[in-house]
């Protein structure tokens, strides 16, 4: 779905910022803690600060009982708690990366590298889990991989604009304005800038505002949706987002020109 | 950093921690464009604003990907003008602008094949592997790619084709006939940033090479068996470390072995492109290399030696920079950096240098960020840099220049600012005083690098085992392999207290690592290095040199009595009478063994006191600050002051001699004060004055 040309024009770095806030979260940045074994040997049992884990397991049996255990004992100070065999995270990374191709896109290979992150339980453990929604650059989109290209199919059309927006009060503070090829494919991101568009207003006037933009440049928009910016955390993580529409009536301003 | 003495200073080329053009020390101040992805018609107007912004030079990434037709045929603009490379180069010339050229071969620019065709990627044979024996895959936006081996002869025959069509038109513009001063040897060599130690090169013909350097370093098959701890009844029966199993000193020369190796293959495959570069028409200039930001903003505060190995990097190419990038929160971040850029290189030189931000770096800064690291950077002694980028352009962000020639007049002015400060300060005409480096220990840093318990590729968008590719406490192995305790771990621990120690002493001083030789160690008074049971002999040896020629040297917490190999090896303890604490005489110079980091303080502080009292104090122990005096006249004085704290912080500058003048070096203000400077300082800022001394 990621053409793999993609470009990234004329993005405005706050909006950027903004977006990426709403949007991505680190696994490498949450606190957690961290067990490594050797086949059952404890080798590695400290949190993510680098704290040591007080009377850490020197061995392991059962790794996911073990897991569960320890985030039952140590919720409030960690995301997490992983456990990983080494040979385990060595075969998974071996193994995803025998599995590219030169025509693989990023999305599909990046959807391969989590996907197999669930296929040992035993060797690579997270509680709470599964692994792959908690490891790595977590996309807080609510929908995965396969139900996103699913809603594009059925929403997008070729050669047609993606408008999103998040708005506080009286202005636009996170924008992704997405054009989709004839294929379907991303072949171009931006975003509002100030220099492009005035960012301040109501919610329905600035969306109008940037659907001009796109228009102004030749493009044409298949869909647009504003969201009110306390909002839009919760729009986005929601698998139904047409319930989350509904129940906020006042708060979601779709468009579909 | 070997001095030249001045009348032998070359028209063009390196010495003195300078870049000499015309026999003169140049403003290497330059930023880059990418000529390919803006409308030639802009090409004018966006080099006046660069000149217009005080910059002097032109760095220019030429992409391999974009010029290739097919195999062997290349477009140079006949067939789209914004490739015509000449033309460019020809316009640079025109606005009386320096050149510094990047032709690759693998020059990344966020392209989508990190400036290789597509048909060198997807070459079987030409790509690296892990230690489980699959491919290496760099995941990047917006396509994943394979890491390439650079083991593979085929690899250079490929590259050799790019060079023999770009060569010749960049030896029409190398100096003296054209403004091409310099040349950038592939760009950031870090295994396509699989930094892991298990990460990667074990195709074939690495192995093969791995074997061959062992050869040479051993002498016999019956050699490298008897450091391995083995029997090897011929060499293809020596295959590298796979995982780290060691549990006794004697298991550890097999791992350090391929340590070294890492670093010699990107040594050598350098060593082979700049070759390659010289022979087609590029030898009068300097060729130069760029090693990555340790892992960009929010990295490893580290991190700079194995595999990369800035000092033997130099010998065979002219210099060697690290690229910065940062936040302002991370000061100690750059700091070392760029410590370690100033304290080890010939000439200390940003080859990409924070100017917006690359678009998947996650929360990335702002201007804020650029001004305090572009200071923080400069006052450890960077002489010269290319801000990476100066327009922006597809997959690069909030640059002072957008991609149609308009200007965001914020970033123009500051970043223009210090170009201007820079003037005033004659900075090329200033030397860093630091009497004292830090040493890292390379022999420890490759232990560390192979006791990673596990391993993985690089990844710019987050490797899924939430790892630094760098080894830290969460990777590395923690039993003590038989050493009185885990040198893997306390090397870092004593590394960072010898850091706080010294920046609590005041003291200056700058950070290289143990290839550092003899000539280099000898341009400072003080050496201080940690120390653990075993080091190699030719270190040892330096260090016994250093000191009986009349440096300082500091060490601790053990004198060791092995070397690398983990034989018997005592020239240290033996040099020191066997002494294993306290303070000894060894020829004209002094040793000083510290056991405990508690005891730093004191030995630092009576060893620094030989050294007499400094120009210019700064009163505010929160606050962090540098001296450069000029090399003509040591009356004239440059200091940075930097508050790297989130809070307001006030100095006193005091002088060991009357203040006959002082200029604030960013505003260009003239500041009346004789007597003691004061100044405020806002939380994350640094302020530079050039002090005239009676």
């Amino acid at each position: 779905m990621l053409h793999a040309n993609a470009q990234m024009l004329d993005i405005d770095v706050d909006q950027w910022r903004a977006a990426q806030d709403l949007i991505l979260h680190s696994g490498k940045a949450a606190p957690r803690l961290v067990i490594i074994h050797d086949h059952g040997r404890v080798q590695k049992a400290r949190f993510s600060d680098g704290e040591p884990l007080p009377n850490a397991p020197t061995s392991i049996t059962d790794p996911r009982r073990t897991a569960a255990e320890l985030f039952a004992e140590f919720s409030g100070r960690v995301e997490f708690v992983m456990v990983m065999e080494r040979d385990a995270v060595d075969d998974y990374f071996a193994r995803v990366q025998g599995a590219w191709t030169i025509d693989t896109d990023l999305d599909d290979f990046v959807t391969i590298m989590f996907a197999a992150l669930d296929d040992d339980p035993e060797g690579i453990v997270v509680h709470p889990g599964p692994a792959s929604g908690q490891l790595g650059l977590q996309w807080r989109l609510g929908w995965g991989h396969e139900e996103i290209v699913t809603k594009v199919t059925s929403t997008i059309s070729p050669d047609s604009w993606l408008v999103l927006g998040s708005h506080d009060v009286d202005r636009l503070v996170a924008s992704l304005l997405i054009h989709f090829d004839e294929d379907l494919e991303v072949d171009l991101f931006t975003t509002a800038a100030p220099e492009r568009i005035d960012l301040i207003g109501g919610r329905e006037e600035v969306l109008e505002r940037l659907i001009d933009l796109v228009r102004q440049q030749g493009g044409r928009v298949g869909f647009a949706l504003s969201v009110e910016h306390q909002l839009a955390p919760e729009l986005l993580a929601a698998t139904d987002k047409a319930r989350v529409i509904a129940a906020h009536p006042g708060e979601v301003t779709v468009r579909t020109p | 950093m070997g001095t030249v003495p001045l009348e032998k200073t070359p028209q063009l080329g390196v010495a003195n921690q300078r870049f000499w053009i015309e026999g003169e020390p140049g403003a290497l101040y330059g930023g880059a464009v990418h000529y390919w992805r803006l409308d030639p018609e802009k090409w004018s107007e966006i080099l006046d604003t660069v000149v217009a912004m005080g910059y002097r030079m032109i760095s220019i990434y030429i992409p391999w990907e974009v010029h290739e037709l097919e195999r062997g045929r290349f477009d140079f603009g006949e067939v789209n003008p914004a490739n015509d490379i000449d033309a460019f180069l020809s316009l640079c010339e025109e606005k009386g602008l320096r050149i510094v050229v990047r032709p690759g071969p693998q020059i990344n620019s966020e392209l989508t094949g990190f400036g290789y065709p597509q048909r060198i990627l997807a070459d079987e044979s030409l790509h690296a592997r892990n230690a489980r024996g699959t491919r290496v895959v760099l995941t990047q936006a917006p396509r994943p790619i394979p890491a390439l081996s650079y083991a593979a002869d085929k690899f250079f025959e490929e590259t050799a084709l790019w060079y023999d069509a770009i060569c010749p038109i960049l030896a029409r513009h190398a100096y003296p006939k054209g403004g091409l001063v310099a040349c950038q040897v592939d760009n950031e060599m870090a295994y396509f940033f699989g930094l892991n130690y298990y990460s990667s090169d074990y195709s074939e013909t690495s192995i093969e090479k791995y074997r061959a350097f062992l050869a040479e370093k051993y002498g016999s098959l019956a050699e490298i068996s008897k450091a391995h701890r083995t029997r090897y009844d011929a060499l293809e029966d020596v295959d590298p470390p796979r995982k780290f199993c060691a549990r006794q000193p004697g298991d550890l020369p097999v791992y350090l072995d391929w340590a070294e190796y890492r670093e010699s293959y990107l040594v050598d495959s350098i060593a082979r492109l700049a070759d390659m570069l010289r022979e087609r028409g590029l030898a009068s200039i300097p060729l130069f290399h760029n090693y990555p930001h340790p892992l960009g903003p929010g990295g490893a505060s580290s991190n700079f030696t194995t595999p990369f190995n800035l000092i033997a990097l130099e010998r065979v190419v002219d210099f060697v920079g690290f690229d910065v990038y940062s936040r302002k929160e991370l000061f100690q971040h750059v700091k070392t950096v760029t410590s370690y850029v100033s304290g080890s290189s010939r000439y200390p030189y940003i080859p990409e240098f924070i100017a917006g931000v690359w678009a998947w770096y996650l929360n990335p800064g702002d201007l804020r960020d650029e001004e305090f690291v572009t200071k923080a950077a400069l006052m450890h002694g960077i002489k010269g840099f290319s801000r990476y980028m100066l327009v922006e352009r597809d997959r690069w962000l909030d640059s002072p220049i957008r991609r149609d020639g308009t200007v965001r007049e914020d970033k123009a002015h500051v970043f223009g600012q210090a170009n201007r400060m820079l003037d005033r300060l004659d900075w090329q005409h200033m030397d860093l005083l630091a009497p004292v480096v830090l040493l890292a220990n390379r022999d420890y840093d490759r232990l560390e690098a192979a006791s990673v318990l596990v391993s993985f590729p690089g990844d710019f968008l987050e490797t899924p085992c939430t790892f630094s590719e760098y080894p830290n406490i969460l990777t590395v192995d923690e039993s003590d392999i038989g050493f009185q305790q885990p040198v893997q771990l306390a090397k870092r621990d004593w590394f960072g207290a010898w850091y706080e120690n010294l920046e609590q002493s005041r003291a200056g001083f700058v950070i290289s690592d143990t290839e550092a030789d003899l000539e280099q160690l000898a341009q400072r008074r003080i050496v201080v290095l940690t120390t653990f049971e075993f080091l190699s002999a030719q270190t040892q040896q330096t260090l016994v040199d250093y000191v009986r020629q009349g440096g300082t040297l500091i060490l601790g917490p053990t004198i060791p009595t092995l070397g690398a190999d983990m034989e018997p090896c005592t020239i240290l303890s033996d040099a020191l009478g066997g002494n294993s604490a306290g303070s000894a005489r060894l020829g004209e110079g002094s040793v000083h063994v510290v056991v405990s980091p508690g005891d730093m303080a004191a030995v630092l502080g009576q060893v620094l006191a030989d050294l007499g009292e400094t120009p210019v104090t700064v009163d505010n122990p929160l606050l962090r600050s540098t001296i450069h005096l000029n090399s003509t006249n040591p009356k004239d004085v440059v200091v940075f002051i930097a508050n790297p704290t989130d809070e307001p912080q006030t100095a006193t500058v005091t002088a060991e001699s009357p203040i006959v003048a002082c200029q604030d070096a960013w505003s260009g203000e003239q500041l009346s004060s004789t007597g003691p400077l004061m100044c405020e300082l806002p939380p994350y800022t640094v302020h530079a004055f050039r002090i005239a001394l009676d």
